[in-house]
């Protein structure tokens, strides 16, 4: 079998110890890895003395067998900056998890090895799998969109784990057809895990260029990715639009970016050196300020100035560009908080030629003057961004605790803290979670609730009645029925959990029900949302589904044939209910045999009949 | 609560009280019963405002006898703040009572602040607002379209019309509401203002300021008193009776300077000139259309300035008396400025001797004295005619019909300028300099008329008004202030503050982690290793110090020296790790969204670092409370540059006239700063902050000593000398500290509940 591949890998022994070897895939065998140049005895003994100080097992440093079996999870790999490794979690019967990492000579041969391994760790686990998934990863079958999502999900609802492996692991619904009805529920998980996985935008300055000198020349350092280049976009509009502008008719990409770079460069160092010039006196400034020597420099130098020229046109705001930006600040400064309305504050201030110019107390008039002024520009505007994202990202979440000054002299005012956000809990039958009433967590009451809403209704007074008062005396009558109806069936269930109480047998019986009850609900759900029967794929579906049902049937007749008098009169409101709406579910099957097809039919007969 | 206050029935809108407000109260009553001014310390945070202003209303109440409650503060931010503790005052007496306060309260502002007008307030600039406003308010103007209409049948156009000569609709409406157009009782800050005018189509500018005169409390920038120009405008008719406040005031002396003195520049000069020209042409055609009203301008001069008639309304308010005295009012216009040519000439000669005096290369610096003197062998100009000058410039201006006021600014400011070097010949200097000192490579002549003694701006007001108010949380030492603005409090008090958690910690940072000193002093201010301990200092606060962080620094141009030596050094970098930067500049619209930002950068827990600068916009008159400000760092001790000529003529001044040493006052002056810097994060006692002063000059006794006591008292001993990696250490245990649950009733201790200021009034009236 060409299965088997072999490359040169280190493999970590412990913390700090790398012994080079090679590694091996052996197809359904799984790796095999050896330490290579070690049959030095020198060698050998210093690699074992080292072992033996790391406090690891020796003869396992030199040769490592790894069972695909015994993989657990899926192999992971390093990101770019650092080396290529590989590491595998290994989970031998009866012992702990350990990892095996190694580290490859390029990212290709890890890669390489990777690709070898995993679908034959997939086929392995699958056959593993097989009937019964105990013992084994249980959610294997899991697949589509949003896999950690939903696999979080059934992990964190025991019920829902509990209706997936009944209805998904007996085969009567596929995994995408089960996610399709707990769609709402999956969305509702995303929604509330996606704020704290949002991304926040780093605080540093991601274009910053960083300047070394190793002693002989300048090495200027510029990372750039997409997400950079974003962020320069939003800081500064005016990249964004010469950038629109210009790529790719004029410039390509990189040549664009690279010329951004060197403004950059050359503002920094512009910035750097006038700092000297004004710090170090005429002398310095008088040197650079020489003309080069030589038509090939003075050449030079206009080539230079030109770029520089070109640069500033392409990457700095123009006179009236800068007006309009200042106008736009101007109308945004109006709308901030008036304690922090410095413009305000402006405006009411002497005039321009009263009190003391080249004051010793006061402000340098002419800012241009400044050496680090469009760097403070810069800075502001970054941080202005970050917020914006930032703020963006927290619209909606509750505002932060404020106490009002001299707070201390209210009485009673000490409730600014946050409340304390109970989540719901299980709710249900299942009791255990507080429901929202009694946490008594602020929130209305459902009575309060429909009595705001018959409030909200009163008050509206609509000219013209939608409805007649006959139709509203039926619809009101049905609904109390049903009311009736589904209140008994809790009450009884109500007694059921009372009496299950303090009697684990009765429990264990009350809780197998629910779990078949819940069963029962989805594959009817999914029997009857495959009406009409348009389509093959439905036909096939409701074939599936009543075969499933009926085996659901026989596991109730069972349990109920299990039970003892007492416990059948407390399990009656479930199981009853669920018989009755199977059957209605094959008496509907069966109306429809002739639209199934006769060799179909007949299968489904069978099945029936097995039923 | 209600209580008795010695005989004084005193509403405060809380429940419960400070101990040091209650003595602040008291000492105010004392002030106001002796008909006297007072000068009154106390730290920030322990509601002052809402103290005095409990106070002083509740006096008025049981006092009709007592005027308005005029409260000077330093920025509107501050005064919408005041305004809103009153609203809640108001609210508390009216539960009290159980009826409508019959109180009028109103904040006033420039028109760029207040307009409403959809064109005029889109303009750029306060006097550009002002000239628009002008144009569509002046009586001949409305007079010229009223003659216009009648001529042509139609009416007036609106706010949008292209006419000629358009009218202000809310201007209109208000004018013909008459007597009618008042404002209902109540609080109306600023923006109630804009809003009841534009509900009523009524000009909220001018309302205002003719509601000044029904007003119970008025709230207002020092300016509108300070500044003779403007209180002459808005606060002539107050009566003596009112009660000044001025709030914030630990730097009213500059504000005093600042209102009498004028910069003149090269722009303003040539604006002069040709304002000149212009106003020539103006007259030439006044001469050949409507030679009469020169004429009849000229006898009203004769007779004197004071006799020019009552001004109109309508937005002329720039024709009334400039800075001068009383007596000179009354005096007639000397007869070589009466013909509107000869003051022509008169101005002409005056520019071009301003012009040649600027074209000097070198430093001068003069009396008033000696500048006269030259200048009538120069130009034959004279003291007297000066003085004349602003006031003669803008009856011209009245009678040529005038509007675009913006357009003249550069001959006002020559015609002020000649009023006051003609009118004061002691506590001024004329000084020319060709460049800024700081700056030498930047050429940018001026001649600056600084006014040298801030008693002079505030001596009217001392003596108009019965009961002054100065009062900060900042005044230490608080015997030097009755010097400089030389008056004499009837109260005179510092008091501390009551603390139930030490939640302000002061600590004084003399080395680096290398425990190389740190100082902004001139000699070490740009050694790389001092830049690179506080550097360092930044980046360990910001990796310990939750949430917002703010940096004064002692100028704006050792800010901009550090934050770019920093960007070189990679310590910005390692500072934005941990939190985001923003940077105070010199654009007021760019702080302001800078600072809006940070606060967003608070609030969504993300932290921010403001560097700001000592003596700046935002050192002024920005609170950093509670999350927006856990810790404020003072790098270096903010002096004034002390080879500026205009500070070196003031302390010159000083030391002669009030025996005050130079050492003295610039160290008064630079920890005043400092002071005021560091209490910007404490705001109230629920809040908590960290003071660092990072020099290590703070720790000498001659500059701590001048700190506020309720700083230097809470100056823990260990903590008086720290290097980085200490203060490091002290700055984690105090926010550690500091984070857990505030006991209230370890803070109940100390406050004082009604039935105790009940029982401590009995207590009194039994003794």
């Amino acid at each position: 079998m060409s299965e088997g591949y072999r490359c040169a890998a280190d493999r970590q022994i412990a913390k700090g110890l790398w012994v080079s070897g090679s590694l091996e895939t052996q197809g359904l065998a799984g790796l095999a890895w050896e330490a290579t140049g070690v049959e030095d005895p020198d060698v050998r003994s210093k690699i074992e003395e080292e072992v033996r100080a790391k406090g690891c097992d020796v003869a396992q440093a030199f040769k490592l067998q790894i069972d695909l079996a015994h993989i657990v999870g899926p192999p992971q790999r390093s990101k770019p900056p650092t080396k290529p490794l590989l590491r595998l979690s290994v989970k031998k019967p009866g012992l702990s998890k350990t990892n095996a990492v190694f580290r490859f000579v390029t990212d290709d041969s890890r890669d390489a090895v990777i690709d070898l391994v995993q679908p034959l760790l997939a086929r392995t686990r699958k056959s593993q799998c097989g009937g019964d998934c105990d013992g084994h990863d249980p959610y294997a079958t899991v697949s589509g969109a949003n896999v950690q999502e939903k696999r979080r999900l059934l992990l964190k609802d025991e019920s829902l784990s509990d209706l997936y492996k009944q209805v998904v692991g007996s085969g009567a619904v596929t995994d995408q057809e089960f996610w399709v009805t707990k769609r709402r529920l999956l969305e509702r998980e995303m929604a509330d895990r996606r704020p704290s996985q949002s991304r926040g935008r780093s605080s540093s300055m991601l274009a910053d260029v960083e300047l070394t000198n190793d002693g002989k020349n300048f090495v200027v350092n510029f990372k750039l990715n997409d997400e950079t280049k974003r962020h320069i976009f939003e800081e500064k509009p005016k990249v964004h639009a010469s950038y629109l502008a210009n790529v790719p008719s004029k410039l390509t990409e990189k040549e664009f970016w690279t010329k951004y770079c060197r403004h950059l460069y050359h503002q920094k160092v512009g910035r750097k050196r006038k700092r000297e010039r004004d710090g170090g006196g005429g002398g310095k400034a008088g040197k650079r300020g020489v003309v080069p020597e030589g038509l090939a420099r003075m050449g030079q130098a206009v080539e230079e100035a030109e770029e520089r020229e070109q640069m500033m046109h392409l990457f700095a705001e123009s006179e009236k560009e800068l007006r309009r930006r200042g106008e736009e600040d101007e109308k945004r400064a109006k709308r901030v908080d008036p304690s922090i309305d410095l413009a305000a504050n402006h405006h009411d201030g002497f005039s321009e030629g009263y009190g003391n110019r080249h004051s010793a107390a006061g402000t340098i008039r002419d800012t241009g003057a400044l050496e680090s002024s469009d760097l403070v520009r810069d800075l502001n505007r970054h941080s202005a961004v970050v917020v914006a994202r930032e703020t963006a990202a927290a619209e909606g979440s509750r505002p932060r605790a404020s106490p009002r000054v001299l707070d201390d002299l209210v009485l009673g005012g000490e409730g600014e803290e946050e409340a304390l956000r109970v989540a719901d809990g299980a709710g249900g039958a299942h009791g255990g979670g507080v429901s929202g009433e009694a946490a008594g967590n602020g929130g209305p009451s459902e009575r309060e609730m429909a009595r705001d809403i018959l409030a909200v209704l009163r008050a509206w007074e609509p000219r013209t009645m939608v409805t007649t008062p006959e139709e509203e005396r039926i619809v009101l009558r049905d609904l109390e029925n049903r009311n009736r109806l589904l209140r008994s069936r809790q009450s009884m269930l109500r007694a059921g959990d009372k009496a299950a109480e303090g009697e684990p047998e009765l429990a264990a019986i009350v809780a197998k029900l629910r779990g078949l009850s819940r069963a029962v609900n989805e594959l009817l759900r999914h029997f009857w949302s495959s009406f009409p029967l348009s389509s093959s794929h439905r036909k096939e579906k409701v074939r599936r589904m009543n075969k499933a049902l009926g085996a659901q049937y026989d596991r109730l007749e069972k349990a109920r044939a299990a039970m003892d008098p007492s416990q059948r009169l407390l399990a009656r409101p479930l199981i009853g209910q669920l018989l009755s709406a199977c059957d209605a579910a094959f008496t509907k099957y069966d109306a429809n045999l002739d639209k199934l097809g006769p060799a179909e039919a007949g299968v489904a007969r069978s099945d029936e009949w097995v039923g | 609560m209600k209580f008795k206050l010695e005989d004084l029935t005193v509403y405060f809108p809380y429940e419960r009280m400070y101990p040091e407000q209650y003595t602040y109260m008291l000492e105010l009553k004392h002030s106001l019963d002796a008909k006297g001014h007072c000068l009154l310390e106390m730290p920030t945070g322990t509601g002052k405002t809402v103290t005095l202003l409990s106070l002083i209303t509740s006096y008025q109440l049981q006092h009709p006898e007592v005027g308005k409650l005029v409260y000077c503060t330093r920025t509107v931010p501050e005064m919408e703040k005041v305004l809103e503790e009153l609203k809640n005052l108001v609210k508390f007496r009216e539960e009290d009572a159980g009826v409508k306060a019959p109180i009028l309260a109103l904040g006033l502002s420039s028109r760029k602040n207040m307009c409403v007008h959809s064109q005029v307030r889109e303009e750029g600039s306060r006097e550009s607002v002002d000239a628009k406003c002008r144009k569509l308010t002046a009586s001949w103007v409305r007079e010229k379209v009223t003659v216009g209409d009648a001529g042509d049948g139609g009416s007036a156009s609106g706010e949008g019309g292209g006419a000629a000569h358009e009218l202000c609709e809310f201007y209109e409406e208000y004018e013909s509401k008459g007597s009618e157009a008042i404002l209902p009782p109540g609080v109306y800050t600023l923006d109630d203002l804009k809003v009841f005018g534009e509900q009523r189509r009524w000009c909220p500018y001018f309302l205002a300021r003719h509601m000044i005169s029904y007003a119970n409390v008025i709230v207002y920038n020092y300016q509108y008193m300070l500044d003779p120009k403007v209180s002459a405008l808005v606060s002539k008719e107050l009566e003596r009776e009112c009660v000044v406040v001025f709030d914030e005031a630990h730097n009213i002396d500059n504000v005093c300077i600042e209102a009498l003195s004028v910069n003149l520049r090269q722009q303003t000069l040539e604006n002069a000139t040709r304002s000149i020209t212009r106003l020539k042409n103006k007259i030439e055609d006044a001469k050949a259309t409507d030679a009469q009203r020169l004429s009849d301008e000229y006898n009203r001069l004769v007779r004197g300035l004071a006799q020019q008639g009552a001004i109109p309304q309508g937005g002329e308010e720039w024709l009334s008396n400039p800075a001068l005295p009383q007596d000179i009012l009354r005096e007639a216009v000397p007869g070589n400025i009466r013909r509107a040519e000869h003051f022509m000439a008169f101005l002409r000669r005056f520019v071009d001797h301003l012009k040649e005096r600027l074209g000097c290369q070198a430093f001068q610096s003069e009396n008033p004295t000696s500048f006269l003197d030259r200048l009538r062998n120069t130009t034959q100009i004279d003291a007297k005619s000066l003085k004349f000058c602003y006031d003669r410039l803008q009856s011209l201006m009245k009678t040529l019909e005038i509007v675009d006021t913006d357009d003249y600014y550069g001959l006002s400011l020559v015609a002020d300028f000649g009023t006051l070097v003609g009118t004061y010949d002691r506590g001024f200097a004329i000084i020319i300099e060709p460049y800024d000192e700081r700056l030498p490579s930047v050429p940018d002549p001026v001649i600056q008329l600084s006014c040298l003694d801030s008693s002079l701006a505030v001596r009217p007001v001392f003596e108009k008004f019965q009961s002054v108010v100065i009062t900060s949380g900042t005044l230490s030492p608080i015997d030097l202030y009755p010097k400089i603005l030389n008056f004499h409090p009837v109260v005179i008090r510092s008091l501390n503050m009551t603390l139930a958690r030490d939640c302000i910690c002061p600590v004084i940072l003399t080395k680096g982690a290398d425990q190389m000193p740190v100082s902004s002093a001139f000699e070490m201010r740009n050694d790389p290793g001092v830049v690179r301990n506080y550097g360092k200092l930044l980046v360990d606060l910001s990796a310990v110090v939750p949430d917002g962080i703010v940096c004064f620094f002692v100028s704006y141009l050792y800010m901009d020296s550090i934050v770019s030596q920093w960007s070189d050094m990679g310590i910005l970098r390692d500072i934005m790790q941990n939190k985001l930067v923003f940077i105070e500049t010199q654009d007021v619209v760019e702080t302001t969204l800078a600072l809006d930002n940070y606060r967003r950068a608070c609030d969504c827990g993300r932290g921010a670092i403001f560097f700001s600068v000592a003596r700046g916009k935002v050192a002024e008159g920005i609170d950093f409370d509670r999350h927006y400000g856990r810790c404020v760092v003072m790098f270096g001790v903010p002096y004034q540059y002390t080879l500026s000529r205009i500070l070196r003529a003031r302390l010159e001044y000083l030391r002669e006239t009030f025996q005050i040493s130079e050492s003295d006052f610039l160290a008064f002056d630079a920890v005043r700063q400092a002071a005021q810097c560091v209490g910007r994060v404490i705001r109230s006692k629920a809040d908590y902050g960290l003071m660092i002063f990072a020099d290590r000059r703070y720790a000498r006794p001659d500059k701590r000593d001048k700190l506020p006591g309720w700083i230097t008292k809470h100056i823990q001993h260990g903590n008086l000398n720290l290097s980085e990696d200490m203060l490091i250490q002290v700055a984690a245990q105090f926010m550690r500290s500091m984070a857990q649950p505030f006991d209230q009733r370890a803070n109940e201790e100390i406050l004082l509940s009604e039935e105790q200021l009940i029982g401590m009034q009995r207590g009194v009236i039994g003794r």
